[in-house]
């Protein structure tokens, strides 16, 4: 429980937010009216925490509606609160020239999530090394093969309970 | 062809300009002033002992956790000829898994360790890097005739300090 | 009958070759596997991971002032850039002021570092589309930046120099005057460079037109630095959302036509002047005054998260860095420039000859430390 009141406040706004991220906060809840969201803000970003379900249909509308037009991922990760594994994509608009964290909560067991190859084609290894790291699994992506770790690597080293094998100095 | 013409002309040219090889087993390059090569233990001549107290400070914040150090009651204290309470008895630093980073240097309260200019360590086991006390103080000698090292001269205050 | 045999059509076996993990050309320890119809190349499975070492996973048992260590050997062509972008992190989270001083040091010896990574990059690019002469000239000049940097830092590499809240300790007295010779050699080096290689005729067959990336491709794959501004998109943090200093300099952003081997190269190439131009400006505007904000040994920034974006060498990194509170962070995440860079490589690849591979690989200059970090 504790753990969770870390993670939540985490997310504590700090607000720093610059002129273009003030309009992109002022005209988001009109573009994403039709899905469950939550608009925040995190130090000098805005932030949307979504529904796992609907990431690749935002996902899609915000790269698609002229206003916001964000057609290039800076940065997809995982970020394992415990509880839950929180995915967060950092995209930004090479035209607006705005950037914009999308966040969405998958369970620590299974976790798995639609993928956003067809979005951005840029998250092709993005997600594949989330899958290795973290064991998320991205529904409809091409191959998610291992990437960073050897094939048959037991476990996911990138999640806070990864045993770290013993160093054992000679 | 005019492009490969020009790209000749530069090729000749430089063969006037004078080599700029170190022929290096032979020849050295120079050192800079600052170079920071592995991290040594500086001897105090005057009481002639080490400045370091073996605090363990610089243990805890190496990011290699690459050292380890042990602290004993100073012999030379209780004569009354030296003001350390506390004196290094072990030290050890594996210079095959120090990244010379120079991070011990900055959180050591007693100018005790330094970055030598020390950097051809080229062993033939894997362990021989591993360095103690005595080779970390010769190797320390060596850098302070080298360059005539002197202690900063704020240390004086913060030494009492820890070490009572 | 003989002119039967010719007229017949051959088959052709499609044939898989392994180029890597320990092969010249990949610049490190990169694998792919092509399969080859002939000379052409019909697949591409590349493959990475062999240098990865779990720096984001190490960062978490870090303090902060021991991550810069880490920083440091992601890209260890670029040690400063990073080092610079993680420090701005924390920074940006503990809103510390920066001494104007300090900026203007970092500023410099980024650019120096930018400087010293392209010339690699145009050295190491001659020797994979086949000319040896430049890669000796490049590291004649290289060498020149590296003894700059261990004048300042004390390390030709591994600096671990520019600290949160400013830079580890001021620049010698000789620095100015030795930065203005430095600054000289390196134009005349890069003349050189530009003499030697830009429009060679046989460097121009090997490197025009080939690899082709566009710039709605450039921009869906997420490829950011000189490979995205060849392909004639205008995106350079530096400019675009300034950071530091670098709204005080006049710099231009060299942009290329069509996204080729040859505009990737020539880019570069023109950004070495850019970067000359603003370590000159820097040194003309470099005021006295202190060097570092003086922080705590054990740094504690409040709880957030913070996402920041620099400019490399080698394309756009970010930090997004998560502290609970604590003297460790939470989770840092380094976007890393030469990864996304790389993720094109298959597209690339496909439907080119082998000898071009090689060609194609060097001209998105990535380093494997940071790829597979
Ligand atoms: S911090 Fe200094 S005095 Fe303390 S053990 Fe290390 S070298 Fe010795
Ligand atoms: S230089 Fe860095 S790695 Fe080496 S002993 Fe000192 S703190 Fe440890």
């Amino acid at each position: 429980m504790a753990e969770k009141d870390k993670a939540e406040e985490a997310i504590e706004p700090i607000n720093r937010l610059d002129a273009k991220s003030i309009a992109l906060q002022a005209m988001l809840p009109g573009i994403v009216s039709d899905f469950k969201v939550t608009i925040n803000t995190a130090f000098d970003l805005v932030v949307v925490a979504v529904e796992p379900e609907e990431i690749k249909q935002i996902c899609l509308l915000l790269r698609d509606n002229d206003e916001t037009a964000f057609d290039y991922l800076l940065l997809l990760c995982v970020v394992d609160y415990e509880d839950y594994l929180q995915v967060v994509y950092h995209i930004y608009s090479t035209s607006l020239k705005h950037t914009l964290v999308v966040k969405t909560n998958v369970s620590p067991e299974e976790p798995s999530l639609e993928s956003v190859t067809p979005v951005w084609k840029g998250a092709d290894w993005y997600e594949r090394e989330a899958h290795d790291l973290f064991g998320v699994s991205f529904n409809a992506h091409p191959s998610l093969s291992p990437l960073l770790l050897y094939e048959g690597f037991e476990g996911f080293p990138g999640r806070r309970n990864y045993e770290m094998p013993e160093y054992k100095e000679w | 062809m005019l492009g490969n013409l020009k790209g000749l002309l530069v090729t000749l040219s430089s063969m006037l300009r004078k080599p700029v090889t170190y022929q290096y087993p032979k020849e050295h390059k120079p050192i800079e002033n600052r170079y920071m090569g592995f991290p040594v233990l500086m001897w105090d001549s005057q009481i002639s002992e080490p400045y370091c107290t073996g605090c363990m400070v610089c243990v805890r914040y190496c990011p290699t956790q690459c050292m380890t150090a042990v602290m004993k009651d100073n012999p030379l204290h209780a004569e009354g000829v030296s003001k350390r309470r506390k004196i290094v008895d072990s030290f050890e630093i594996n210079f095959g898994r120090c990244i010379v980073c120079g991070i011990c240097v900055d959180v050591c309260n007693f100018d005790a360790i330094e970055m030598s200019h020390e950097h051809e360590l080229s062993k033939y086991a894997r362990n021989d890097n591993r360095s103690d006390l005595t080779r970390l103080l010769e190797m320390g000698r060596k850098y302070q005739e080298e360059t005539d090292w002197k202690p900063k001269t704020n240390a004086k205050e913060s030494e009492e300090e820890a070490s009572s | 009958m003989v002119d039967q045999d010719i007229n017949k059509k051959l088959d052709t076996v499609q044939m898989m070759v392994n180029m890597g993990p320990q092969h010249p050309s990949t610049h490190g320890v990169f694998r792919m596997v092509l399969a080859v119809d002939g000379e052409r190349i019909v697949d591409v499975e590349p493959h990475i991971g062999y240098l990865h070492r779990g720096s984001e996973k190490l960062c978490e048992g870090e303090i902060y002032v021991q991550i810069v260590t880490l920083f440091d050997r992601l890209d260890y062509l670029s040690n400063l850039n990073n080092e610079m972008v993680f420090c701005r992190a924390v920074e940006k989270l503990m809103e510390l002021e920066i001494p104007e001083r300090a900026e203007y040091i970092r500023v410099i010896l980024c650019e120096l570092n930018r400087v010293a990574s392209h010339l690699l990059f145009i050295g190491t690019f001659g020797l994979d589309v086949g000319a040896m002469t430049p890669s000796m000239y490049m590291f004649r000049d290289r060498e020149k930046i590296q003894s700059m940097f261990e004048a300042v830092t004390g390390a030709r590499m591994m600096h671990n120099y520019i600290r949160i809240g400013g830079i580890k300790n001021d620049v010698p007295d000789d620095f100015i005057h030795r930065m203005k010779s430095l600054i000289v050699e390196l134009k005349k080096g890069l003349e050189e460079a530009d003499k030697l290689l830009s429009f060679n005729e046989i460097f121009l067959a090997r490197t025009k037109n080939i690899g082709t990336m566009s710039a709605k491709m450039a921009i869906e794959y997420g490829v950011s630095g000189p490979s995205l501004r060849a392909s004639g998109v205008p995106i350079d943090i530096r400019k675009d959302h300034p950071y530091s200093i670098y709204d005080r300099f006049d710099f231009g952003i060299p942009i290329g036509e069509i996204g080729d081997c040859w505009d990737r190269y020539y880019v570069r190439l023109e950004e070495v002047r850019q970067s000359i131009s603003i370590m000159e400006q820097a040194l003309y505007q470099l005021p006295d005054g202190d060097t570092i904000t003086p922080t705590r040994f054990l740094l504690r920034p409040p709880k957030g998260e913070v996402y920041v974006r620099g400019e490399n060498p080698r394309g756009e990194i970010g930090v997004y860095m998560i502290s609970d509170g604590t003297d460790k962070p939470y989770r840092v995440k380094v976007r890393p420039p030469s990864f996304c860079n790389l993720m094109t490589i298959k597209d690339l690849l496909i439907d080119t000859y082998v000898a071009d591979a090689v060609v194609i690989l060097g001209s998105l200059d990535i380093v494997l430390g940071e790829v597979d970090r």
